[in-house]
């Protein structure tokens, strides 16, 4: 350990200009942030961006001061233990990459006036998300390169399959909601967490560098094809595993509906109307349907899935239609004319409940409402409530004497974890403009959540109507 | 070939051989960016080859660098000429071209024909040499290694993003201005700094220079005036027009003035006014206002918005902007007189062609610089090199519907991107919308024909004509309720 703090000691000496670069930028952003970034999110990116830069420069210049790979480094003839150069190292990244950010969160998130309790969650988890996202990759990166020049060209080569993966995937993501989308976005997380920790332990016990690279490598193309191939069911299985409570919902062909025949046209395209009812869903508990897939199944088994794009569903109570065009080749027409043949369609339902509320003063300074939030009269007349590094997985709206009730946004995000990854801790969302309000009115907000309680997934086949034929 | 150019040439090929890796992760960058241009129809840009362009660059420039005093060709028989001849060569062939081809392909493959293009390619090769490449090169000039060019690489990034969000105001359409300054100050800078390297090893110099000129062009550029940047964009106004012309006068139609009674030190109004004597559309650029009062004094109002903002809107306009409180309650019983100037741009050369609806999304040449479809989903226009300085609107559900809100009056063929083209699109699912009744669709086409500064002045005006509630925007005139900033 006493050699690890001299290394320390060193390394801070020999990266003192790298260090006031991180310092000004972690305050550059401080300032910024406490201003409110004047709603100006190309600036606030185009900053994180460069955070994560200049870290992962930094980074690469502290491994490479003791480079691992080569011959003729200094440091192998020192009697330098290995343990106390990685944990030196560890100790660097700890107190000038992760401490700086730690701190201007949390001054920014205690003037802003929220809790301890609040923020501690998120604080913590932000350390870890840099760490497993920035710090220990460029760590890992910067073990196997043997001075600045290859880490770049690795990392841009790095940059240029990420970019590959995410356009290949790019038109998958269209087809299923972005709240389960957290768990597509955490596989290259998982993929940086699967790759550090053997790279870090084949070249600083062993100095392996082509073996280092090669599993890096293989690990890392392994997440990058799970990235791109990973399905929407597949994540809301994954989804699933978050759900707090069972719920006896059946989904079926609804029987006060008779199903009409569908007409296959000439080019092969066949509407279809689906009655179908949602049943066993209690009083307290409203059911949102996150995504629907239908297919069509032949009698031998072979199915054709349908692009849900061009459906509608809609839903009355318990009560669902999905409607629109599926369109047939011609050798599943024939089929489907002379054979049976039936149309399953698969829900992925979350269910809302445990709804609750507090009243509170409607002021221009920030009052603490439910879940985190604190609500004020924003700038341009707006309700507004704040969250310490992400809105809650809540669905909330306001109600208010001088109108009905609104909510902030549907969009959100069903992430279990308490951030995500970002240097500005506070997220804020409006409820819309009150310029109607009564003056005689008193001057309170009901601010409601409501949470999903759990993720459903219901299959359901049904015959297809005989007309068809 | 003169011995300058020889050597030059022995350099070149030195630095092909030499870095041979770079180049390699280079070109892949564009092949990738090509790659995703081509079958994905990505139309936004990505900093992937401008980073690989800066990796390159300064690799090549630290081949052989000017700066330090340890480097061994200060004592071989080069000739600085043909080192920079050299250097300049590689960044021309190795870096720039490869963009010149990989936007001809994406332009090719999405059937723009060479002839509409060629000036638009040839301007992007200007911008990416003289904007992106000629700077790096500059930047690695001074410095003797990559580990100090990306450190100064990023405390350049740290700067150029504090100036961004200094800038107060935007420009909007007359943005091109502010960028076109950086621009200029880039390219002087730049070939200052690389002057000063290559004959004289001043490095010391060479960062006096760019210092004082960042100096100068930041600020210029961050904090110029949009009246300034009006002056500048008359100058480029393709027809004459006669400001005299056109008249301004308070909207009888409309609520006449709105005086939102605050507690604070300063009271908003709402000026509603009518624009007449063009034929054609306009656009309120800017606007600047001050009242005077029946005793000769006069207060200036800071403007905070002209509605509508959208380009080409109608000829009504309000202007909305804050006044002194001691000037108001002083002169609030009294008839006062509106002065002002009003900046704004004239459409004109109106266009009106049809665009049928096709299932395949077969794009359909509106003009030679437009091209059009009407899918399934809705209306979508694309432009090479960037959106043409057109309003381009779909008339479509009784209204006229903006295919791209914020137009640029940039009289250049092209902006520094990769994607060689701009893509914007209104979609069907609008309100009210029955697409599947709707065949064809009308679009409108105007282009700016002139930019104006007018000057006027309305006398007559009371300012307690309307009072209105604390923090409301409901105006009552004559018994009557409307909203202050209607339009």
């Amino acid at each position: 350990m006493q050699q690890a703090w001299h290394i320390f000691k060193k390394d801070t000496r020999f990266l003192h200009r790298e260090i006031v670069l991180l310092f000004v930028l972690a305050a550059i952003f401080g300032w910024l942030a406490k201003g409110g970034m004047r709603g100006d999110s190309d600036v606030s990116d185009a900053l994180e961006m460069l955070y994560a830069a200049t870290i992962a420069y930094t980074v690469a210049r502290l491994i490479q001061a003791e480079a691992i790979p080569g011959e003729n480094q200094f440091w192998i003839t020192r009697p330098y233990r290995r343990s106390s150069l990685l944990t030196s190292k560890f100790i660097f990244v700890i107190a000038f990459i992760q401490l700086p950010v730690l701190v201007v969160q949390l001054v920014i998130l205690l003037l802003a006036g929220f809790s301890w309790g609040s923020i501690l969650p998120g604080l913590l988890w932000t350390q870890v998300l840099i760490l497993l996202a920035v710090s220990t990759p460029a760590l890992a990166l910067a073990s196997m390169s043997a001075s600045l020049v290859p880490f770049i060209a690795s990392a841009l080569a790095l940059g240029a399959g990420g970019y590959v993966a995410v356009e290949i995937s790019f038109r998958s993501m269209l087809l299923f909601p972005e709240s389960i989308d957290w768990a597509r976005s955490a596989i290259p997380l998982l993929t940086a967490a699967a790759i550090v920790p053997p790279v870090l332990y084949l070249q600083y016990r062993y100095r392996l560098t082509r073996y280092s690279a090669a599993l890096g490598a293989g690990i890392a193309l392994c997440g990058a094809l799970i990235f791109v191939l990973i399905t929407g069911p597949a994540l809301f299985a994954v989804q699933s595993i978050c759900s707090r409570r069972s719920y006896a919902v059946e989904v079926k062909r609804d029987p006060s509906a008779p199903l009409q025949p569908w007409w296959i046209q000439p080019d092969g395209r066949m509407n279809i109307l689906l009655p179908l009812l949602i049943s066993g869903v209690p009083d307290d508990v409203d059911p949102q349907i996150e995504m629907y897939r239908v297919a069509i199944r032949r009698a031998d088994g072979r199915t054709m899935e349908q692009s849900p794009s061009r459906l509608n569903a809609k839903r009355n109570g318990g009560q669902l239609t999905i409607s629109g065009p599926v369109f047939l080749d011609p050798d599943l027409a024939d089929s489907i004319r002379n054979q049976a043949a039936a149309v399953r369609v698969s829900l992925f339902l979350t269910l809302y409940g445990n709804k609750h509320a507090k009243t509170i003063p409607f002021e221009r300074n920030p009052v603490d409402a439910v879940d985190g939030l604190r609500c004020f009269d924003g700038a341009f007349d707006e309700v507004m409530c704040s969250a310490p590094f992400r809105w809650p997985v809540r669905v909330v709206s306001v109600r208010s004497p001088w109108g009905g009730e609104t909510s902030f946004t549907r969009l959100i995000s069903y992430s279990p974890f308490p951030a995500k990854l970002q240097l500005a801790p506070i997220v804020t969302r409006s409820a819309g403009p009150h310029w109607q309000k009564d003056r005689s009115a008193p001057r309170e907000v009901t601010i409601e959540s409501e949470e999903p309680l759990a993720y459903l997934r219901r299959d359901v086949e049904i015959p297809i109507p005989v007309g068809v034929r | 070939m003169s011995p300058i150019l020889q050597q030059a040439w022995l350099i070149f090929r030195k630095d092909l051989r030499y870095l041979g890796r770079e180049i390699t992760v280079y070109l892949g960058l564009v092949f990738v960016a090509c790659w995703t241009g081509l079958y994905f129809n990505v139309t936004y840009d990505t900093v992937l080859v401008m980073l690989g362009a800066a990796y390159l660059i300064s690799r090549l420039i630290h081949g052989d660098a000017p700066a330090g005093t340890r480097q061994f060709w200060i004592t071989r028989p080069y000739r600085r000429s043909s080192l920079l001849a050299a250097k300049l060569f590689f960044v021309v062939v190795v870096v720039d071209l490869p963009i010149l081809f990989a936007q001809w392909l994406i332009l090719a493959v999405n059937h723009f024909s060479f002839g509409a293009t060629w000036v638009g390619l040839i301007w992007e090769q200007f911008l990416w040499f003289f904007g992106l490449s000629l700077p790096l090169a500059a930047l690695a000039a001074m410095n003797t290694g990559m580990v100090q060019f990306v450190g100064s690489s990023l405390a350049a990034a740290g700067i150029m993003i504090a100036a961004t969000w200094s800038v107060r105001r935007d420009l909007g359409s007359m943005e091109w201005i502010r960028d076109s300054l950086l621009l200029l100050g880039l390219m002087i800078a730049s070939s200052i700094v690389i002057y000063l390297q290559y004959k004289k090893r001043n490095t010391r110099g060479s960062i006096f220079v760019l210092a004082c000129l960042s100096g100068i062009c930041l600020p210029a550029s961050v904090f110029l005036p949009w009246t300034a940047a009006f002056a500048i964009q008359q100058r480029f106004s393709p027809q004459a027009f006669d400001a005299s012309k056109v008249q301004v006068s308070l909207d009888p139609e409309r609520v006449k003035l709105a005086i939102a009674m605050t507690r604070m030190r300063e009271v908003q109004i709402a000026v509603p006014l009518v624009l007449e004597g063009f034929d054609s559309g306009a656009k309120a650029e800017g606007f600047e206002l001050s009242i005077q009062a029946s005793d000769g004094r006069a207060e200036p109002v800071e403007v905070t918005d002209v509605l509508p903002k959208r380009a080409e809107g109608n000829r009504n306009i309000t202007v909305n902007g804050k006044l002194n409180r001691e000037f108001f309650d002083d002169a609030r019983n009294r008839p006062i007189t509106l002065r002002g100037s009003l900046y704004f741009t004239v459409f004109g050369n109106r266009q009106s062609p049809k665009v049928y609806r096709d299932w395949s999304n077969s794009p359909v040449a509106i003009t030679d610089r437009l091209r059009c479809s009407a899918g399934p989903y809705g209306l979508i226009c694309e432009s090479p090199f960037r959106w043409p300085r057109q309003s381009v609107r779909i008339v479509a559900w009784n209204a006229g519907i903006p295919v791209q809100n914020a137009i640029s009056y940039s009289p250049f063929p092209g902006q520094l991107r990769f994607f060689p083209f701009a893509q914007h699109g209104v979609p069907f699912r609008a309100p009210g919308a029955d697409t599947d009744r709707e065949p064809e669709f009308l679009i409108e086409i105007a282009e700016p024909i002139a930019y104006v500064r007018r000057e006027f002045a309305i006398s007559g005006v009371r300012l307690t004509d309307i009072a209105v509630p604390w923090r409301s925007e409901k105006v009552i005139r004559d018994g009557k309720m409307s909203f202050a900033n209607e339009y």
